[in-house]
């Protein structure tokens, strides 16, 4: 298959599609964590400041 | 399926069915990729048939996921849900992303078919428009500050951009295009040889399951951006009320 004429452009749009697939899932799990982390930041600082007042 | 319209209803029901639909979108993914690469090469195109698992099921996505937008567009301004516009806003970005993949596709599959990377025609055309669609949604979520006044936007832009679905679909019978006419959803059967039509047939599966599982871990993105903007404007208005107490203790001392 390799050898076959046109090949490189086979391996090309097989690159861009895994390239944009990956991107995508990266950033959704990226975003997941970010949004994850801020809520845990406000909670415990919301809990932290139920404790003082 | 009103139960998915609660957030935290919505936040369990995704915590579920996320690991199973991974697995299922990944082991879908494998054995599509597996059938693409071990299927026989067409008669006319060679090897470059093998492009097509890829462009066509993202082609069909990119026109699949605006109408699932156009939907929660409705969701949004008949019922005014909120849960609608995460959905809407989730949507956009896998839009334009299976949307790049077609046209990036069919470009690498056009210039060794057709001799040309691109053409004007109206097919292409039609479907650059919807990608441009996608990233003139994505910028206004991303202008507008109130939520819900960018939620109502880019529902009404979502619905107007709706006239491109048919000329999409029907542009290759409406012009005389260099893009071939509907080869699989088509009156009178897929024209396609049952060995090319497993591969396309299981990657378009493979793509669609996908989509949902992003398009789910988005919504819940979606929904934790929203608790913590909650928060941290009660945070603030908590701040601003101990404004009075810190005046009244600076003022004792």
């Amino acid at each position: 298959m390799i050898d076959a004429p046109h090949f490189g452009f086979v391996a090309a749009a097989y690159a861009v599609a895994a390239l944009v697939v990956a991107g995508m899932i990266l950033a959704v799990l990226a975003d997941y964590r970010a949004q994850s982390r801020a809520l845990r930041a406000l909670e415990e600082a919301r809990e932290r400041s139920g404790r003082e007042s | 399926m009103w139960n998915l319209a609660n957030p935290t209803v919505f936040l369990a029901m995704a915590q579920r069915a996320l690991p199973w639909l991974a697995a299922a979108t990944a082991a879908l993914l494998a054995i599509g990729l597996w059938l693409s690469f071990t299927a026989p090469p067409d008669y006319q195109q060679g090897e470059t048939v093998r492009i097509m698992y890829l462009h066509v099921p993202a082609a069909w996505l990119s026109t699949f996921i605006y109408g699932v937008m156009a939907l929660a567009a409705l969701g949004t301004l008949v019922w005014r849900h909120p849960m609608a516009d995460a959905a809407q806003k989730a949507a956009a970005p896998l839009g334009a992303a299976f949307t790049f993949i077609c046209l990036a596709t069919g470009s690498l599959w056009g210039k060794p078919m057709w001799g040309t990377y691109w053409v004007w025609d109206a097919r292409l055309t039609s479907v650059l428009v919807l990608f441009i669609l996608y990233l003139g949604l994505i910028a206004l979520w991303r202008t507008i500050e109130d939520a819900g006044r960018a939620a109502r936007a880019a529902a009404i832009l979502t619905l107007v951009g709706c006239v491109n679905l048919p000329i999409i679909k029907f542009s290759v019978d409406w012009w005389n295009t260099l893009h071939q006419s509907a080869s699989v959803f088509r009156l009178g059967g897929p024209t396609i040889a049952p060995q090319l039509l497993w591969p396309l047939g299981i990657m378009a599966l493979a793509f669609t399951l996908l989509f949902v599982t992003l398009h789910i871990m988005a919504i819940r993105n979606e929904i934790l951006r929203r608790r913590v903007a909650r928060l941290t404007m009660n945070a603030a208005a908590e701040g601003d009320s101990f404004a009075p107490r810190l005046a009244a203790g600076a003022a004792k001392g």
